[in-house]
């Protein structure tokens, strides 16, 4: 039974596909993995991640484009592979207009934390699983002082 | 019931069985009914299913069933039952060790696989 949900945020998605210059901690990123799969954590990845990793890539200033579309066809490999549920994590479904709604209400305040939108929306995320699982620990596993510290104990 | 009324009959009957101390039951299979739960409601909904084994009626909290915190964040509980993946959760869960053995071999994919050569 799960004792953990962890929303998986672009940093950490970022580190598996082993982006340029964002793959600088990928041992720590895998063993932080294996230790969250050994204390049954369930694995959430959040639309933001999704559009956020896919934008890296796009940006990637690499001398061959054949190197940025390997990277790409990658990319949606792992994307297609957790909608069909054959990875450990799973996509969280987008949000719907009244939901992003509210989002939009909160987030010139957001703005004001320096906390964008790509985050913010992970941030929403994170309390719309705690609503879901209030008697489970439910956090944002990153690397981006931003998202760090997100977590909920029941 | 008209799909539109779910939200504001739930409602209504959430607030008669409070302001008297009384519990209700509502057994349905009205997706519009599910959809209008409230967050905090949701995990505590019972799921009745048939066995697969002997064909028998099971009851299961939503909590309970197997990875819950993946298959809520896949939709609402209406759209989780009409897609089937309420059922599929339920009766074709590989199991927690199995889970966890897949999940270090996509691990081990993953630390090979992703090396591109530039």
């Amino acid at each position: 039974m799960t004792k953990a949900v962890a929303i998986v945020d672009t940093s950490i998605f970022c580190e598996f596909l082993n982006i340029p210059t964002m793959n600088n901690s990928r041992e720590e990123v895998f063993n932080k993995f294996q230790e969250l799969v050994e204390s049954d954590t369930s694995f959430l990845l959040p639309m933001a991640a999704v559009y956020e990793t896919g934008n890296h890539i796009a940006q990637l200033k690499l001398s061959d484009g054949r190197v940025r579309r390997s990277y790409a066809k990658k990319f949606v490999k792992q994307v297609r592979k957790a909608i069909n549920g054959e990875s450990p994590w799973q996509i969280i479904q987008v949000p719907v207009r009244e939901e992003i709604g509210i989002w939009l209400h909160e987030f010139p305040d957001s703005a004001m934390r320096e906390v964008g939108m790509g985050d913010f929306s992970i941030i929403k995320e994170l309390e719309k699983a705690v609503k879901r699982t209030p008697y489970l620990r439910v956090f944002i596993w990153s690397l981006d002082k931003h998202l760090m510290g997100y977590d909920h104990q029941p | 019931m008209h799909p539109s009324r779910a939200e504001r009959i739930l409602k209504r009957i959430s607030e008669i069985a409070r302001s008297r101390s009384l519990r209700v039951l509502i057994s349905s299979h009205n997706p519009a009914l599910f959809d209008a739960l409230p967050d905090d409601a949701v995990p505590e909904t019972v799921f009745c299913y048939r066995s697969p084994q002997d064909g028998s009626s099971q009851l299961i909290r939503l909590r309970d069933i197997p990875d819950y915190p993946e298959l809520i964040a896949q939709g609402t509980v209406g759209h989780l039952m009409t897609k089937g993946l309420l059922e599929r959760f339920v009766k074709n869960h590989p199991g927690s060790e199995q889970k966890k053995q897949k999940a270090m071999e996509w691990l081990e994919s993953m630390r090979k696989d992703m090396a591109v050569r530039e």
